[in-house]
């Protein structure tokens, strides 16, 4: 942990009259995974969006690397944008290009020679075990794999910041585990800085440095996994911790996990079409 | 700004594509209008042409009866052959039973000269139907008075872009340069037309103008002198007329002729009782009961229509009825009876109700006058032709007395000298008369009693024709012209009156020369018969010498008077008298009296033998069909300057023509229009025009769908409305912010279709530009409003591509444009797509 990669400062966000954040404040210090959590609708997924003004903020301050992000004249933010991966809910592929060229597509925009971004998607792709789906069209492919190329082309500039907004939201539970481990690989083995907005609180247990908990557009607890679920001081926390429980998993077992080594060598993720055990 | 424009196209931004493809569109939206509306008037075009030629192809369209077209074609050929060598001719469809040929002629023949006399020239073709001009270009003047084709001629020519100007019918048709600035020539014709009107000073019927022109003459004179008009020309009898204005002339004369004919109406009014035109009044008639207020009308009656009102008198015209029931006696002629019948008038109330007494009706009827007259002229001339007859009769006679009376003379003088001879005879030497003697003298004297009686037998029969009926007819031929109007028929019998007068004065001075001598030669006569019997009744003459010779002194002092008295009659004289008498007698006897006779009851066959009621309701349905309570009757027409007004002329017109009874009508000397084959291209060029601005519509919402709705799409997306944080009055203000999808989108669709719609050449009557601004923009604004529906674009494509750093304008060109609707848009941004 150096200094502070990303700080948000009283970010607010209204949709008209209603108010989806309500000042948040945060800070993530390079190289550090911190996961949001809360219900649906508490503004985790507005707050995200708003780091790279994918949504307008209403008010606050945001700075990334440095760079008063809230500033920045449109022309200004796709250099920024380049800088900061994101992994969408919905995929968001663009569906009349095929998996390496929605991979290339950022790429090519950011003034790479065709071949250049043509080589670092195929890496990219590689990373996340589809390189062999590279010309196949997103209707071609599973809500997984389609995953996995928004991840891939997040990946391919070797973005400093990744934000993830829930990112197995729209995945049946098969494809959730796909992803997860290809993210969970991509936290062990990248020193990349990562915001995850995410509802899998096991995932979140194992790959998180710090957890938000959000509710009406709030931070309302903040700390490290274990001492957020072990005694959690609000409603939202106590919620998840009966989540934690009704699923039967062994504190002791997450503790494990917890304090194993996040980043190891070799292979890390499963290639297109491989099966994947449940864990 | 150049640098600023420079800038922007180098520029690579999505402005300069909308830019781009605004300029594209609207050049294909123009090719796009213009080749629709060029294509539709290449066939209506071609339509119009075959029918009748291109513009300027051909001159004139001569129409041919359809079952003449045969005879007519070598006919046709031969008069262009023999009179306009070098026309060309053409056959173009037949319609309407009307076969057609178009004529073109050489230059040459297209002159005024020519072009005034071309209808003359087909007149002999079989069937010929008439022509049609449609040389071109051309202006046409319509309805040019007759008196203004002159002068109007003359002032176009003036014109620099008129080559000749002719009159064909009632038009003025001006040729024109080919180079022509259309809309200014129209101006500068329309100029000439206002320096000049005609103006019409109309008469109403039965105001008699004995000399029109002179009338004409003094009111140019008195409007030149009193209004100093450039120009004021009389044309009354310059005029031409049309089927029509003949058609009401001649319904004018009609009413005129008719009126002629009816009894003249005439009310002193009663000034308690006042009268308006087109009221109607009853009098008695024939019915046997007086009129009494208050009851119906009877059939009897006589109802009269009011026409005019000056002061207290009120003419009118019979409507119901005829004069004849009122008076019969009007039908004897009599010095009375064709005067006018005086009778009480009572307004006609509700149409059947006797109303109150208005006023006095006099009622005349010249038509019944004429007839009487001509019958009583008819009469007249037989008496006066058997007048003659007995004089010239009496003037044969006459000269037979005259040879009697000359013959008796020469006996006489032949007794005086056998009484001579005897006497002388006694006073000799034999001093004694003897019986041979007394025998001649005897014989002599016989002879001379016998001629004396001839001569009184001659005498006797001749008398001077009665002249006493003279007089007589002298009264009735006064009348004859006094009430018919017959004058010259009456003068004319007045002339043969006086002949037969003079020939029966004549005879009676003659008779009373040789009437006293008569007297004379009875009692000569006597004396003779008495000395003859005297002598027969002498036993011998020694006894009664004495007796004898006292007879004989008697005698031959008796035959001394007469002869006296005789030799004072100059015969000669009476003879030459006479003779001049039969010649002037015998003249009017040589006059065809018989001709003369069925001359007159010709004219009283020509007399229409109508009643006044149907003369009254033939006038009011000509009166209805001509309409106007003024009838045009005498009418002078002048060409004047376009300033004078109606209300300057009122008062001269008043003062020259002596009466307020009149109507000015104004009216421009002609009405310009296009030649018939331009107005028919022109029709077609705002057909064209129309079409290329409907296809520009069509083209316009087209494209907006096409391209520019995925475009609004997108922009909805990418640049939403600026939040504000804040209450209710920055979230005021934020509704006030424009929509920019929809500024955008009005914006493209008000400037396309204005650049396709002026590009295409349209123009949709009734659209201006402004129309065009506001009609593309609310078509963009409803694209705007359906763009969602017609091209949805994904959100979610559109900000991974924001997440990836791609700028808006890379937004637009690889991820919004090709996923929208194939149209221009989507061909231009072919160019720019990296992955395709």
């Amino acid at each position: 942990m150096t200094k502070k990669h990303l700080e948000i400062k009283g970010l607010k966000k209204y949709y008209g009259s209603f108010p989806a954040v309500r000042g948040v404040d945060l800070e993530l210090a390079r190289g550090e995974v911190v996961v949001i959590m809360g219900p649906s609708g508490c503004g985790k997924s507005t707050v995200i969006r708003s780091i790279n003004r994918l949504v307008e903020p209403t008010a606050g301050e945001i700075y990334f690397d440095g760079i008063p992000v809230h500033s920045l004249k449109p022309e200004q933010l796709a250099p920024l944008r380049r800088r900061i991966g994101f992994v969408f809910q919905n995929f968001n592929l663009i569906q009349r290009l095929t998996a390496l060229e929605n991979v290339m597509l950022g790429l090519v925009y950011a003034g790479l020679d065709k071949k250049v971004a043509r080589r670092l998607a195929e890496e990219a792709l590689a990373k996340v075990g589809l390189l062999s789906a590279a010309d196949k069209l997103p209707r071609e492919m599973s809500g997984g794999q389609q995953q996995r190329i928004g991840i891939a082309r997040a990946l391919a500039f070797q973005p400093e910041l990744m934000l993830w907004d829930e990112p197995t939201a729209s995945l049946d539970p098969i494809l959730v585990r796909e992803v997860l481990d290809v993210m969970e690989e991509l936290v062990r083995s990248t020193g990349t800085t990562m915001l995850i907005v995410t509802h899998e609180v096991p995932f979140a247990l194992r790959v998180a440095d710090r957890i938000l908990l959000m509710a009406e557009g709030k931070v309302i607890e903040e700390g490290a996994p274990a001492e957020i679920f072990q005694a959690p001081t609000s409603e939202v926390g106590r919620k998840y911790l009966e989540i934690i429980n009704s699923e039967a998993k062994d504190v002791a077992e997450i503790s494990r996990r917890i304090l194993q080594p996040r980043r190891s060598e070799g292979k890390l993720l499963p290639q297109a079409g491989e099966c994947i055990e449940s864990a | 700004m150049i640098k600023r424009l420079t800038s922007f196209l180098r520029a690579d931004t999505f402005k300069k594509d909308i830019f781009i493809l605004l300029a594209v569109t609207i050049f294909v939206g123009g090719l796009f209008s213009f080749g629709l509306a060029w294509a539709a008037d290449l066939y209506f075009g071609d339509t119009v042409s075959g029918l009748v030629g291109e513009v300027g192809e051909y001159d004139l369209i001569l129409h041919v009866r359809e079952d003449a077209q045969e005879a007519a074609i070598p006919e046709l050929e031969r008069i262009l052959r023999e009179s306009l060598p070098g026309t060309v001719y053409k056959q173009a469809p037949t319609v309407v039973g009307k076969a057609n040929f178009l004529l073109a002629f050489p230059e040459d023949y297209k002159n005024r000269e020519v072009m005034e006399q071309i209808d003359t020239y087909f007149e002999a073709v079989p069937g010929y139907s008439g022509t049609t001009l449609i040389m071109s270009p051309t202006l046409t003047v319509r309805g040019v008075q007759f008196g203004a084709k002159g002068l109007l001629i003359g002032r176009l020519t003036e014109l620099p872009e008129i080559k000749y100007a002719f009159v064909y019918g009632s038009n003025v048709v001006a040729a024109l340069a080919e180079e022509v600035d259309m809309p200014k020539l129209t101006e500068k014709i329309e100029d000439i037309l206002a320096e000049y009107q005609t103006v019409e000073v109309r008469f109403p019927i039965g105001y008699q103008i004995e000399n029109l022109a002179d009338l004409g003459g003094r009111l140019v004179w008195a409007i030149q002198d009193k209004l100093q008009p450039e120009l004021v020309r009389d044309v009354t009898m310059s005029g031409e007329t049309d089927d029509l204005s003949a058609f009401m002339d001649t319904l004018v004369e009609m009413k005129r002729f008719l009126l002629g004919y009816a009894s003249e109406v005439e009310i002193a009014l009663d000034t308690a009782a006042p009268l308006r035109v087109g009221e109607r009044v009853v009098i008695q008639g024939a019915a046997p009961q007086p009129l009494v207020v208050g009851e119906s009308l009877r059939p009897d009656n006589i109802v009269i229509d009011i026409m005019s009102i000056h002061g207290n008198t009120a003419k009118g015209m019979i409507t119901q009825g005829d004069i004849s029931a009122v008076a019969p006696e009007i039908l004897e002629f009599s010095a009375d009876s064709s005067g006018p019948v005086v009778t009480k008038a009572y307004r006609l109330e509700r149409g059947t109700k006797v109303g109150p007494l208005v006023g006095e009706t006099t009622i005349r009827n010249d038509r019944y006058a004429l007839l009487l007259a001509i019958d009583e002229s008819v009469k007249l001339l037989a008496e006066l032709e058997v007048m003659a007859q007995e004089a010239d009769e009496t003037g044969r006679h006459l000269l037979e007395t005259l040879d009697a009376f000359e013959a008796t003379l020469d006996q006489i003088a032949q007794v005086e000298e056998t009484l001579r001879l005897v006497n002388a005879s006694l006073d000799g030497p034999l001093g004694q008369l003897s019986e041979i003697n007394l025998a001649d003298i005897t014989r002599a004297l016989q002879n001379t009693s016998a001629s004396i009686e001839l001569l009184l037998a001659s005498m006797g029969v001749v008398s001077a024709p009665a002249t006493g009926h003279l007089a007589d007819v002298e009264q009735r031929l006064a009348e004859v012209g006094d009430q018919s109007g017959l004058d010259q028929v009456s003068s004319g019998l007045s002339a043969v009156k006086t002949e037969v007068a003079e020939g029966a004065q004549g005879l009676e001075q003659v008779l009373q020369n040789i009437n006293p001598v008569a007297q004379l030669l009875q009692g000569f006569k006597q004396k003779i018969d008495q000395f003859v019997v005297q002598v027969d009744n002498f036993g011998s003459l020694a006894e009664n010498s004495n007796v004898v010779y006292e007879l004989m002194s008697e005698i031959g002092g008796a035959t001394s008077s007469v002869l006296a008295a005789m030799e004072t009659v100059d015969v000669n004289a009476l003879r030459r008298d006479l003779d001049e008498i039969i010649t002037r007698l015998s003249a009017i006897g040589e006059l065809d009296t018989n001709l003369v006779r069925e001359q007159m009851n010709e004219v009283r066959q020509t007399l229409p033998e109508l009643t006044d009621e149907q003369i009254g309701r033939s006038v009011r349905l000509i009166d209805s069909y001509i309409g106007g309570e003024v009838i045009p009757g005498e009418r002078i027409q002048l060409l004047i300057d376009g300033r004078v007004t109606e209300k300057q002329l009122r008062p001269i017109v008043q003062e020259v023509a002596g009466t307020p009874d009149f109507t000015i009508y104004t009216m421009p000397i002609g009405t310009l229009e296009p030649d018939t084959l331009g107005v028919v291209f022109s029709i077609l060029r705002e057909v064209r025009s129309t079409i290329a601005g409907l296809a520009a519509v069509v083209f316009t919402l087209i494209v907006l769908w096409l391209d520019h709705a995925t475009i609004i799409s997108a922009l909805r997306k990418l640049v939403p409305g600026r939040k504000r944080f804040g209450g209710r009055f920055a979230r005021l203000i934020q509704r006030l912010e424009p929509d920019l999808a929809g500024v955008y989108a009005a914006v493209v669709g008000a400037v396309i279709l204005w650049g396709t719609y002026r590009l295409a050449g349209g123009a949709i009557p009734y659209i201006s530009t402004a129309h065009l601004f506001v009609l593309g923009g609310l078509a963009g604004l409803g694209t705007a409003t359906l763009a969602e529906r017609i091209s949805p674009v994904s959100e979610t494509e559109l900000l991974a591509g924001l997440s990836l750093g791609l700028r808006k304008t890379d937004i637009m060109r690889e991820l919004v444009l090709p996923e929208g609707r194939p149209g221009v848009a989507n061909l231009l941004n072919r160019r720019h797509l990296r992955f395709k």
